[in-house]
């Protein structure tokens, strides 16, 4: 894997996350935003203009692809790559995640 | 309906189009930039969007450059934007209807914020040789058409150097002005609409004949209950606060005059030609500390604003930096002016020389 690749997308930034997570399956734009909502209870809500540049940049990095267009409308998927780096990130997540169980939790419980 | 309205400020423009709507004008098209048509409906509330998709002069494009108005057409239709129009540079307006909420902010994130930033300054910037020779090539034929038109007269000679002169002064400054416009251009599209909203209600361009000036007004301010931020863009920032404050300010005449009473003086660093180092705030700002005085900024790199909570006891240490002139042109007379002055009549004066002996 290029190392480029490896820089930008380790770790990524939490919208790249659902982003990729939505595009597991095939899925176009209003779709993705709509299960990225639903998914976190409102709490990622992705604006018109980060999605359509966000989809730009993971196309050119070829970690999603266009499956599909229909009048306009383009379906996207997540690619190998794209599943690599998403699992990579998935690990790195729960490693900070027991860092910080650990570490705060103590302190917290201290005081 | 038409009207023909030139805006230097995306922003402003935005409002306008977001105005006329609610007057009853939607915007149908737009020519040569400046020419708006109007077409007359029920009055309405819409955001408007500007975005550029236009290619860079050099060029060059990456995939995401070359997708990225098609992705942008296909995204934004489906979540209730609309393409109205475009201009002839490529500069595309979106409207949707209002919905009050953060949908209608186009880019919650800086990182795409700046994407579409740059896109728009980077038509500006001369970006490659082939730029710079395609201007040189227009400023060539038009010398040489005005050569064959004026002639070879030796006496009309001096006309000549002069248009020859006046052309490029003219050419360099719609280069620099259009980077200006760029630059601006840039500044503002990283604004979010909150921001934009905040900085027109708390921003204020103002400048002062005299520090005191500038503190009086900030207590002003203050008053009102806005406390001072700093200056961005050439704005001064306010924000609500419960809390009140007593403005100080420094300069560098100012603290050259207390170090010389107390014995000391102060040493510029010889280094610092064009007045960069920020050697003078920081012992400035040494002093400041000791007296329970919190920085706020500096402005025009000449004054730094002090402030402290308005329930602490007054301090006396600011009485000299009040008196000089905003932006301490005393200290850049002798620092930066004077020295220009100066070579400039050295140069001057050895031209002067030359020409009589030739």
């Amino acid at each position: 894997m290029e190392d480029k690749i490896k820089k930008k997308y380790c770790p990524m930034t939490e919208t790249t996350f659902y982003t990729l997570l939505a595009l597991l399956s095939p899925n176009h734009g209003y779709g993705i935003m709509k299960f990225v909502l639903e998914l976190t209870d409102e709490r990622v809500r992705m604006g018109t203009g980060t999605l359509y540049t966000m989809l730009g940049r993971l196309v050119e990095d070829q970690m999603i692809q266009v499956m599909s267009e229909e009048d306009g409308k383009k379906t996207y998927q997540i690619t190998e790559l794209g599943e690599t780096l998403l699992n990579m990130e998935q690990e790195r997540i729960k490693k900070q995640c027991e860092n910080g169980e650990r570490i705060l939790g103590d302190h917290n419980e201290k005081n | 309906m038409k009207k023909t309205k030139l805006f230097l400020s995306i922003l402003k423009e935005r409002d306008w189009l977001e105005s006329m709507a609610r007057q009853g004008y939607m915007l149908e098209d737009i020519t040569f930039g400046i020419n708006y048509k109007f077409k007359e409906v029920e009055p309405v509330e819409k955001v408007f969007e500007i975005e550029r998709f236009s290619l860079s002069s050099s060029g060059d494009a990456s995939k995401q450059e070359l997708t990225a108005r098609k992705t942008a057409f296909d995204i934004a239709t489906q979540t209730g934007w609309e393409v109205i129009t475009h201009d002839e540079s490529m500069n595309y307006y979106f409207a949707k209807d209002r919905a009050g909420d953060e949908t209608d902010e186009l880019y919650e994130d800086v990182e795409s914020r700046q994407v579409r930033a740059d896109r728009f300054r980077r038509t500006y910037t001369l970006e490659t040789p082939q730029m710079l020779l395609s201007l040189l090539l227009i400023v060539a034929v038009i010398y040489i058409a005005l050569f064959f038109i004026i002639g070879n007269k030796p006496g009309e000679l001096v006309v000549w150097m002069g248009i020859f002169i006046g052309l490029t002064v003219i050419e360099v400054g719609i280069s620099f002005f259009q980077m200006k416009a760029g630059e601006l251009m840039y500044k503002e599209l990283m604004l979010s609409r909150e921001e934009w909203e905040q900085r027109k209600k708390y921003g204020v361009k103002k400048s002062f004949k005299k520090v005191a000036d500038l503190k009086a007004f900030l207590q002003e301010q203050d008053e009102k209950g806005l406390a001072y931020k700093g200056n961005v863009d050439g704005y001064m920032l306010f924000e609500e606060s419960t809390i009140h404050y007593r403005y100080y300010a420094d300069t560098l005449t100012a603290l050259k005059k207390r170090l010389k009473k107390s014995g000391k003086s102060f040493k510029k660093e010889t280094k610092d030609w064009e007045n960069n180092s920020t050697l003078w705030h920081e012992q400035s700002m040494d002093e400041a500390q000791k007296l329970g005085l919190n920085v706020v900024c500096s402005v025009e790199s000449g004054t730094i604003i002090y402030r402290r909570d308005a329930g602490l006891p007054e301090v006396i240490w600011d009485n000299d930096a009040i008196k000089t002139g905003s932006g301490d042109i005393t200290a850049k007379l002798y620092t930066t002016f004077g020295p220009i002055l100066i070579i400039a009549f050295i140069v001057g004066f050895v031209l002067g020389f030359m020409s009589q002996m030739g």
